[in-house]
C-alpha cells in the first residue's frame, strides 16, 4: 500500500508541471561520486542541492493583494484541483470588483483630494488601492470559518459587503463625474440662474395663472433641453423636439395676433410660446427693462447655463467655477451691453480675472461641490426615473451591484463548503502528516 | 626571505580536477549499476522535494486529497452524530 502510495506520489511530482522545479533541482544535484568504492550505498553523496530562488519582491506582494490569487482564500492543510478553480473563480470576482469599484470612484477620491495639489493623483490613488486591499482582505478572512472563528468570519464578510456597497455607492457618481462633467456643470449654474431670477411685477397682468404655468412648463423644458450634450447624434434629434415642442403653434392660424392665439388656440400653444405672448400683451411700460428682460431671457434660452452665470451673475460664477467659458466671442455680447446699461440687470462678459484663468477653460473652483452635485445630480435622476438621460453611469452602476453582490455570495458560499472547512482542519493535517510519513518509511527501507 | 618562502612553500593551489558530478550527468553516463544508484537518490530527492512542496504550496495528488476528504467528511458526520 505504502509503496503504491510512493509511486503515485514519485508520478504526481514529476507531471505535475507547477512541481517541474523538482525534478530539475534534483538533476542538477552536486554529488560526490567515487566509482572505486566497493560498497554501492557509499559511492555516492550528495553535498549540494540547489537552492530555490523564490523569494517575492515587493511588487508581487502587492500585486497579490490587488489581484488575490485563489489559494490565499482556502486552507494550508488540504487541496484539489476543483476546490482550486472554485477559489480562483471567487477571487477572480472579488478582485475585479474590487478593482472596477476603484477605477470607477478614483475621480471622487480625485475631487476630494485636490486641495494637495499636484500630490492629488498620487494620494487618490494611494486611498483607492488602500480601500482596495482592505476589502480584499476583509474577503480573504471572511472565508476562515472554523467553529472558534466563525463571528468573525460572519463580522469580516459584512465588512466586505459594506466596503463593497460604499465603493458601488460611489462608482455610479464617479464615472458620472468623468462622463457627464460638461452637463454636471451646467445643470448646477441652472439650479442658481433658477434661483436668483429677478420677481415679475404681477399688477394688473391678464392670463396670470396660464402665465405662471407656462412659465413652470417651459423652465422644465429649459433644463431638460440644458442637459442634453448636442454634440451626440441622438440627443441633438432629441433637443430639436424639445424646441418644437416648447414653441408649438398652431397650423395655419387665421391671424398672429398674440390676443388671439392667445383665445383660440391656448391648448395648443408651446409653453415657451404662449409665456412670451402673454409677456408680449403684459408688456411692461418701461421698455428698457422690459427689452432687457427679454433679451436676458433670449441669452439664457440660447446660451448654457454655465454661460448664463458667467455673463448675469458673476459672483456666483466665481464661487463654483474658473476659466471663461466664452473664450473668443466676447465681441459677441458686445451688442447687448447698451440694452442692459440702464436696466436692473447686472450684465457683464468681460474676463476680470488674471490673464491666466481668462484663456482657460470652465473648470471647477470648489472641488468638494462637483462631487456634492455629481451626487445629488446622479441619484436625483434614479430617483426621478429620468430614463432619457440614462447612460454609461448607470451601466457602470448596475455593473458594480451584480459584480459586489456575486462577490459577497461567491465568499460566503465558498466559506461554507465543507472543502473550505477540511482545507482548515488539524485532523486533516495530522492525517495528511502520516501519509506522508508512510512514504517516507518505504523510501528509506528502500535505499 | 627563507622563512617567508618556507611559508607561503606550505600553501598549495586548489586541486581542479574534482569528483564532483550531477545526479543527472551520473544517470546518463555512468555504468547500468551506478545509473540505478543515482536513480534511487534522485527519487529520494524528488520525494522529499515533493513533501516540501505540499507543506508550502498547500497542493497535494489526488489520491491524497480524496482520501482526506472523505476520512474528513466521516470524522464530521461522527461529530455530528
Amino acid at each position: 500500500m505504502a509503496s503504491s502510495y510512493r509511486k503515485k506520489f514519485l508520478s504526481w511530482v514529476r507531471s505535475n508541471p507547477k512541481c517541474s522545479y523538482i525534478p530539475e533541482q534534483t538533476r542538477k544535484t552536486r554529488v560526490m561520486f567515487d566509482k572505486t568504492n566497493p560498497d554501492p550505498a557509499q559511492r555516492i553523496k550528495i553535498f549540494h542541492i540547489p537552492p530555490r530562488e523564490n523569494k517575492k519582491n515587493i511588487f508581487e506582494i502587492l500585486l497579490e493583494n490587488i489581484w488575490v490569487p485563489g489559494h490565499k482564500l482556502g486552507g494550508k492543510e488540504w487541496t484539489d484541483r476543483n476546490w482550486n478553480e472554485h477559489l480562483d473563480q471567487t477571487s477572480s470576482i472579488m478582485s475585479f470588483s474590487g478593482i472596477f469599484d476603484m477605477l470607477c470612484m478614483s475621480p471622487i477620491l480625485f475631487y476630494l483630494t485636490k486641495g494637495a495639489g499636484l500630490l492629488a493623483g498620487p494620494i487618490s490613488l494611494i486611498y483607492g488601492f488602500l480601500l482596495l486591499i482592505i476589502s480584499n482582505k476583509a474577503g480573504e478572512f471572511s472565508m476562515n470559518r472554523s467553529k472558534e472563528n466563525y463571528k468573525a468570519a460572519n463580522f469580516l464578510l459584512i465588512i466586505f459587503f459594506i466596503l463593497s456597497l460604499l465603493k458601488t455607492v460611489m462608482s455610479g457618481v464617479g464615472i458620472d463625474i468623468v462622463s457627464r462633467s460638461v452637463e454636471i456643470k451646467n445643470a448646477t449654474a441652472q439650479k442658481y440662474l433658477q434661483i436668483n431670477k429677478p420677481l415679475q411685477n404681477n399688477n394688473n397682468l391678464i392670463y396670470t395663472d396660464v402665465l405662471i404655468s407656462a412659465n413652470k412648463e417651459c423652465d422644465n423644458f429649459i433644463n431638460k433641453r440644458n442637459q442634453l450634450n448636442t454634440s451626440k447624434r441622438g440627443q441633438r434629434k432629441l433637443y430639436t423636439d424639445l424646441q418644437e415642442r416648447m414653441y408649438k403653434k398652431p397650423i395655419n392660424p387665421i391671424s398672429d395676433d398674440p390676443k388671439y392665439l392667445l383665445e383660440k388656440h391656448l391648448s395648443t400653444l408651446g409653453p415657451c410660446l404662449k409665456r412670451d405672448l402673454i409677456n408680449q400683451i403684459n408688456g411692461n411700460k418701461d421698455f428698457n427693462t422690459n427689452e432687457a428682460l427679454s433679451t436676458r431671457k433670449n441669452i439664457i434660452e440660447k446660451t448654457s447655463p454655465v454661460t448664463s452665470l458667467y455673463l448675469f451673475q458673476r459672483n456666483k460664477f466665481n464661487d463654483l467655477f474658473k476659466g471663461n467659458p466664452i473664450i473668443g466671442s466676447e465681441a459677441d455680447y458686445l451688442k447687448y451691453e447698451n440694452v442692459f446699461k440702464n436696466s436692473p440687470f447686472n450684465f457683464n462678459f468681460e474676463c476680470n480675472s488674471q490673464k491666466e484663468e481668462c484663456s482657460k477653460k470652465v473648470s471647477w473652483n470648489n472641488s468638494s461641490k462637483v462631487v456634492n452635485e455629481a451626487w445629488n445630480q446622479f441619484y436625483g435622476r434614479i430617483i426621478d426615473k429620468d430614463y432619457e438621460n440614462l447612460g454609461l453611469s448607470y451601466i457602470g452602476f448596475l455593473v458594480s451591484i451584480l459584480l459586489s453582490a456575486s462577490a459577497t455570495v461567491l465568499l460566503y458560499a465558498s466559506s461554507t463548503d465543507v472543502r473550505n472547512r477540511a482545507s482548515r482542519s488539524s485532523l486533516v493535517k495530522q492525517r495528511r502528516n502520516d501519509m506522508l510519513d508512510e512514504i517516507n518509511e518505504i523510501e528509506e527501507e528502500d535505499i | 626571505m627563507f622563512l617567508i618562502y618556507y611559508f607561503f612553500k606550505q600553501f598549495k593551489t586548489m586541486n581542479q580536477i574534482q569528483n564532483h558530478e550531477s545526479l543527472g550527468s551520473i544517470k546518463l553516463n555512468q555504468s547500468p549499476e551506478n545509473s540505478k544508484i543515482a536513480q534511487k537518490h534522485i527519487d529520494t530527492l524528488d520525494i522529499i522535494g515533493g513533501k516540501k512542496h505540499v507543506d508550502k504550496y498547500v497542493e497535494m495528488p489526488p489520491f491524497m486529497s480524496q482520501q482526506l476528504l472523505l476520512e474528513y467528511i466521516a470524522s464530521e458526520g461522527n461529530q455530528v452524530n
